[in-house]
């Protein structure tokens, strides 16, 4: 599997295209500036020509879909500019950047940038989403506001979860990590997320996702011994590996506690297991099951 | 006796079709003529007709025992070079340039004067999808670019340096319905990624190519240069990468357009729609209603690039083209002249086996439309 599909809703706002040349959408939607794969246009242009039409202090919430060409580029015109119009975007809540599908480029050649200078220019920052980590950088950081820290990727250097866990985030209740495959980055293991967990504080947490992850069951084992475990509104370990080792492990925790929402899909559970999971007192959802290949389980998106 | 003679294998769903056509608007039953009596002797044909009928060629893909006289007479014509092709496994991709040097071979032996639905010099250049393309561009229709046709791997990498280019389509040059095509990419950091229905299968140490149903994905170097090696050795070219657009009645599905042009105008239409973005695989995909999606300006679009297209062949009256279309921009993709299996699927009320069966029931041939 791999990503085929564009965010169609983000931040419960419909996503539409915003195109060089093209014209402002009606209603309370968010745009998403995407490149042709044949545009000639810069990031720095294309930026020019929506805030031309679209007033920066009316965008709440904006996507970066694909550039031209994201295997070579990154995105950093796009967020030079958006930093250069700070004094504008002031109601600038929630940024996705790389919202592309594999076609557009696979998701571990999507070159990022680094994002501590907008996460300093913009404190106001409820949500910040980042697709791909190859060049993603980041340091350390302090933002009193960003409730919400996703990074999609096929392998997450450690390093960057490190920057996570040494930065400080009194408000942030959402955070989604996609940890992927060791062939494509990823060079961390449960320790890793535990060290992260403790220093952010983890009972202040509602959603937790550690996705795409090629330990999936040895997460589901740390994770149900946790006391915090029953804090949290959603788990999602969705489009990792998980099999019955960790699923056995979610179902025997004491600590599930107040959990609403469990997401287990593209996962290798029997089907006893399964059943089982079902009968839990919170949701589980068991989409997408997978078969082992010749033993070997994989990530939903690696390459 | 019916003005028309198919040429076909006798089984096909094709010719069931059209005779059902004929039938059904009172017409006698077409007379069905083998690819194996014109392999024979093409010469026949001429005795086989009365003056009107017009002959219809219908694909003579759905024959292995044609297939594998087609790919002998290839070989056969080709000079007798290398050893003689092999017998074929079901479903597997080789010796497309022998097959199309057969093809060419037969249709070039047919009788001239004859009326010929399409006329046989058409059909070997639309059977030859760069001669196709080339013919297209030269008549002004909007093609992907063409990059021309390669002889390899170490071909294509040469190629996309020289042209900067970090995606690609290679396109089998005879081959039909998407088989053989590769969505090929490749970063500046030598990772590379190839997509299509095409499987690579190994067996005692012979590599060989088969048309898998489901879309592949091959990441590992040399899988990739032997797939291109493979397909190159039959006749492969390079081609622009034009994503196709979503499919705005189902998340996650791409589609692209097949127009069957009658007598040069636009007729039956229809979305192929399938999970694939990259490639032409269209076995076991969906087809949908394009007027329900299509906004007026880009079915004009669509239909003025058709328009031109049809143009590009005169003397051929009934061709279908894979389009695709984004926005208000459209590329043929390519021609075919067989291109009318749309059963059931109607434009004004008449299908494509309808609209031929009325041609000779109209008596709406004209007498320009003599063609050798």
């Amino acid at each position: 599997m791999t990503i085929s599909e564009y965010t169609k809703v983000y931040r419960g706002k419909r996503v539409v295209d915003f195109k060089m040349g093209d014209s402002p959408t009606a209603g309370d939607i968010a745009y998403r500036l995407a490149q042709e794969y044949d545009s000639s246009e810069s990031q720095s242009e294309l930026l020019e020509d929506f805030f031309s039409k679209v007033g920066p202090e009316s965008i709440e919430t904006l996507v970066v879909g694909p550039w031209s060409e994201a295997s070579s580029d990154s995105p950093q015109g796009f967020i030079d500019g958006l930093i250069a119009r700070r004094a504008e975007l002031v109601g600038l809540k929630a940024l996705f950047v790389g919202d592309m599908t594999y076609e557009d480029c696979e998701i571990s050649w999507i070159i990022q940038s680094s994002y501590n200078e907008l996460l300093a220019a913009f404190p106001g920052l409820e949500s910040l989403r980042v697709r791909g980590a190859t060049d993603l950088k980041l340091q350390p950081f302090v933002h009193a506001n960003l409730q919400e820290l996703a990074i999609e990727c096929g392998g997450l250097p450690s390093q960057l979860v490190e920057a996570i866990a040494a930065s400080t985030l009194p408000a942030l209740r959402h955070l989604e990590l996609w940890l992927g495959d060791d062939g494509y980055g990823f060079d961390g293991d449960v320790d890793t997320y535990r060290r992260l967990l403790a220093a952010i504080g983890p009972e202040r947490l509602r959603h937790l996702g550690l996705r795409n992850a090629m330990i999936s069951d040895d997460l589901a084992q740390w994770l149900a011994a946790e006391p915090w475990l029953g804090s949290l509104h959603t788990l999602d370990l969705s489009l990792g590996t998980i099999g019955d080792i960790g699923a056995r492990a979610l179902l025997a925790s004491p600590n599930l506690g107040g959990i609403e929402r469990i997401d287990l899909s593209h996962h290798y559970i029997s089907a006893e297991v399964q059943q089982q999971l079902r009968a839990l007192p919170c949701a589980v959802i068991l989409d997408d099951p997978e078969q082992e290949d010749d033993g070997d389980r994989y990530v939903a998106v690696a390459e | 006796m019916s003005r028309l003679l198919l040429v076909g294998p006798a089984d096909s769903r094709r010719i069931a079709w059209l005779q059902r056509a004929l039938l059904e608007q009172g017409s006698a039953p077409a007379r069905v003529v083998g690819y194996e009596s014109l392999l024979r002797d093409a010469s026949m044909l001429q005795d086989a007709v009365v003056p009107g009928t017009v002959v219809k060629l219908e694909s003579p893909g759905e024959s292995p025992a044609v297939h594998a006289a087609l790919l002998l007479r290839g070989w056969e014509s080709s000079g007798c070079t290398g050893a003689a092709p092999e017998a074929m496994a079901r479903g597997e991709l080789a010796h497309q340039h022998l097959w199309f040097a057969g093809f060419k071979s037969v249709l070039e032996s047919l009788p001239a004067g004859l009326r010929y639905l399409n006329r046989p010099v058409d059909l070997v250049c639309m059977a030859d999808k760069l001669a196709c393309q080339q013919r297209l561009a030269a008549a002004g229709v909007a093609v992907p670019a063409m990059l021309g046709p390669i002889l390899g791997y170490e071909d294509l990498r040469e190629r996309l340096r020289k042209e900067g280019r970090s995606r690609v389509f290679v396109k089998a040059r005879y081959g039909s319905s998407g088989a053989g095509v590769l969505a090929y990419a490749c970063n500046a950091r030598g990772d590379e990624v190839a997509y299509g229905s095409a499987e690579l299968v190994e067996q005692g140490g012979r590599h060989r190519i088969f048309n898998s149903l489901r879309q592949r994905r091959y990441r590992r170097r040399e899988e990739i240069a032997r797939l291109v090696d493979l397909l190159a050795a039959q006749g492969a070219y390079l081609e622009q990468w034009i994503p196709k657009p979503e499919w705005p009645g189902r998340t996650g599905a791409h589609f692209d357009v097949r127009v069957v042009a009658l007598d040069g105008q636009p007729r039956q239409r229809v979305a192929r729609i399938g999970e694939g973005a990259l490639t032409n695989l269209h076995l076991g995909n969906e087809r949908g209603r394009l007027d329900a999606w299509l906004d007026r300006a880009a079915m004009r679009t669509l239909e003025s690039a058709t328009t031109l297209a049809a143009a590009a062949f005169p003397d051929s009256r009934s061709i279908g083209f894979d389009l695709i279309v984004r926005g208000c921009r459209t590329w043929v993709l390519e021609a075919n002249g067989f291109g009318d299996l749309l059963p059931d699927l109607r434009h004004r009320g008449r299908t494509t086996y309808e609209d031929q069966a009325a041609l000779v029931a109209d008596r709406a041939v004209p007498a320009e439309r003599v063609h050798g």
